[in-house]
């Protein structure tokens, strides 16, 4: 497929499609939202199916295994994110994964044990809300190069664009854990990029199966170009997303020195893939794709939640405006690995 | 790899022509002919060519790793004579010629002795290419060519041209017709110039009347052109124009410093576009990564290696564009910026319109009828 990807890498995300297809498939996910939003759930999300993520290890995939992880890294955990945001799998999987890094790192032992374990969820907070935080709980917050969990005090719950995701107001304790690293940004907005990578690449796929099987003037509507050529756009923007986030992983693996920029340019095309992808998708099927009852919307919903996640385009903007210029140092070792491998 | 790397660079820097070419004039194909040569001379021509040809025989990751290198240099690229011979007849040539014609095409290529030009399009066969009409019949051990071509960069300066001709009219539209090398000097050829909306010179209509070609100049079977043809344009939609499209980065790089030094990036809206291009142009770079990393797999060229020729061309244009918000009523001028905008409008239209391309991706590439 890309670049390089080890058997074990395209393991992780053929362990989570099935997973999820038979655990969390879209209707499933439409029932636990519809409890959540009712004050049936606290979460739309059950313990026992966050307790079977945390069997499978997603939530220290890659954390060190000295610290208590599963020892992989950026680009095992960005298979993972992209059958997760294909799935729309509902519940805090990037803010606990991001808590993971920073508690096993800040050397919190037992939280971070109790994260990896499941027995603990952490929000994240967006501008002046946090996702998917329960009182009491935890949330993660990002400024700049640091990283730290909070305790969630009162919390104030407001309806949110995107029912699957809890959307609160919430008065944050004192950090809990910290990590200051330059990279914890870039590695969180690669998470980000891998679920919306998902999600355009989802949508993509409806639009072109609706796009052969409904028929207008006697012919499948994907005959005209106005439909094709919407199709060829969308299919642009998820190759431009794959590739960027691939490339960006590999160099934030590496640490490379433009490890940020690579992951911010991630992030942006990415949003934009999501974004862009889930609206198109809702034109490609007309009246049908504006009804509650089709997915399109829930995918144009949950790329809404990922657009403003860690700072959303203006915080990536900004690390790409501040390099002087595009650098091409370096190559990351696994593409030279395929080189290697292809010449012989 | 990081050796090679600094060993470019070092040989760059000191070896750097310094001046930018003359444009569209005979005095650019000398300047282009002196620079090609010197390259060749140490080493640094056709590093993913045959070694048989002339070429250094290494893989296409030291081709990525020169071109890196020559646009983070400054160097000029894309508008030179020697494009089309070194980043389509000869990889199609590699690809789809003879021995003979390799050993006599190849090495004079890589020695900037002979610049070629494209014979492709025709006033009535533009993204419908199969169905062109420039008659080639054979008589004798000859082709003898009527007919026309247009839209040809650097006709004028080119000795040797990959020309598409009918060679059976009689057969469906694709089955008949011929790829052959035509020496541009050959009686019955009239090159007439054709101007461009950016002041571009470069640009002609090719006028062929009993034209003859030696048959040995086929490459491919006769009337097996067309998957020769399809060979040229996806290497010309692929990484062969790597070091071009990584120009195109070059260029915003240039732009945002030029918003910087305007103080324009507290403007939120150009800012915010500026950050996409420049996160665009990084994508653009790792998009191709993975089409040659597929297309040196050995598989057949994935169609998504169109997708990366039409996500660029709208980059460039969004970049063409982008200079004109920069620069406000200062644009006016005709200047460096204001003429990039203008040559902008051509990234939807060379090497097939953005139109027609949408349509292979849809096709091809996602399975939608046609």
């Amino acid at each position: 497929m890309i670049f390089v990807l080890t058997p074990e890498q395209r393991e992780v995300g053929a362990v989570a499609q099935k997973f999820l297809a038979q655990e969390l498939p879209l209707p499933h996910v439409r029932e636990l939202a519809e409890a959540a939003e009712s004050g049936a759930a606290p979460l739309a999300i059950d313990d026992a199916t966050w307790s079977r993520c945390a069997d499978m290890g997603w939530f220290g995939l890659g954390v060190p295994e000295a610290l208590g992880g599963v020892g992989c890294g950026p680009t095992e955990e960005i298979m993972l994110f992209i059958e997760l945001g294909r799935q729309l799998a509902p519940g805090p999987f990037t803010s606990t994964v991001i808590a993971g890094w920073i508690s096993a790192a800040a050397g919190a032992e037992d939280l971070a044990g109790d994260l990896f374990e499941g027995r603990a969820r952490a929000g994240l907070q967006v501008g002046e809300f946090v996702l998917d935080a329960e009182p009491g709980g935890l949330v993660v917050r990002l400024d700049g190069a640091r990283a730290e969990i909070c305790r969630v005090g009162e919390l104030q719950t407001v309806a949110s664009v995107d029912p699957s995701v809890r959307l609160a107001r919430a008065e944050l304790g004192a950090a809990l854990a910290t990590l200051d690293d330059p990279l914890v940004l870039a590695r969180a907005q690669l998470l980000v990029s891998a679920m919306e990578l998902g999600i355009a690449d989802a949508v993509l796929t409806m639009s072109i199966d609706y796009a052969k099987t409904r028929t207008q003037f006697d012919k499948p509507i994907g005959t005209f170009q106005a439909v094709k050529h919407r199709c060829a756009d969308m299919a642009m923007r998820v190759h431009a997303s794959r590739a960027q986030t691939m490339f960006a992983s590999f160099h934030v693996d590496g640490r490379a020195p433009d490890a940020a920029f690579q992951a911010a340019a991630a992030k942006i095309v990415s949003t934009k893939a999501a974004k862009l992808n889930t609206g198109d998708n809702v034109q490609n099927h007309g009246a049908i794709g504006f009804t509650v009852e089709h997915d399109a919307g829930l995918y144009a919903r949950r790329a809404h939640m990922c657009e403003f996640m860690l700072g959303g385009d203006a915080t990536a903007g900004s690390a790409l405006l501040e390099a002087d210029r595009h650098r091409f140092e370096t190559l990351p070792a696994p593409v030279e690995q395929w080189f290697d491998a292809a010449r012989t | 790899m990081r050796e090679f790397r600094e060993e470019i660079r070092t040989w760059l820097s000191e070896n750097n022509p310094g001046e930018p070419p003359p444009l569209d004039t005979v005095e650019m194909r000398e300047w282009s002919a002196t620079w090609q040569r010197k390259q060749y001379d140490c080493g640094w021509a056709g590093i993913d060519w045959p070694t048989e040809y002339g070429g250094r025989g290494l893989s296409f990751l030291e081709q990525i790793i020169w071109f890196e290198e020559y646009v983070q240099a400054g160097l000029p690229v894309g508008h030179s004579c020697f494009v089309v011979a070194l980043a389509h007849a000869g990889p199609t040539l590699i690809a789809r010629g003879s021995d003979a014609q390799k050993t006599e095409y190849l090495p004079p290529i890589l020695k900037g002795e002979t610049p070629w030009c494209q014979g492709f399009s025709e006033p009535g066969s533009g993204s419908d290419l199969a169905s062109l009409s420039t008659r080639a019949e054979i008589d004798g051990d000859e082709l003898v060519v009527n007919g026309q071509k247009v839209w040809t960069s650097y006709a004028h300066l080119a000795d040797l041209q990959e020309l598409l001709v009918r060679t059976d009219p009689s057969a469906p539209k694709h089955k008949g017709i011929t790829w052959v090398v035509c020496d541009m000097h050959a009686p019955g050829i009239e090159v007439r110039p054709i101007r461009t909306i950016d002041g571009g010179a470069h640009f002609s209509e090719i006028f062929y009347e009993d034209v003859r070609i030696p048959l040995k100049n086929v490459v491919g079977n006769l009337n097996e052109g067309w998957s020769v043809a399809m060979a040229t344009l996806a290497i010309e939609r692929g990484p062969a124009a790597l070091d071009y499209q990584l120009g195109t980065l070059r260029d915003i790089d240039a732009l945002i410093d030029l918003a910087k030094s305007r103080d324009l990036l507290r403007n939120d809206e150009l800012a915010n576009r500026l950050a996409a291009v420049r996160a665009e142009g990084a994508a653009l770079r790792s998009m191709t990564y993975l089409s040659v990393s597929e297309s040196k797999s050995g598989d057949a060229p994935s169609p998504m290696t169109t997708a990366v020729r039409t996500f660029w061309g709208e980059l460039q244009h969004k970049v063409g564009r982008l200079a004109i918000d920069v620069l406000g009523p200062r644009s006016l001028e005709l200047e460096t910026w204001s003429e990039y905008w203008l040559t902008q409008f051509s990234a939807g239209i060379a090497g097939g319109t953005k139109d027609i391309q949408k349509n292979i991706i849809g096709e091809r590439a996602l399975g939608l009828p046609r």
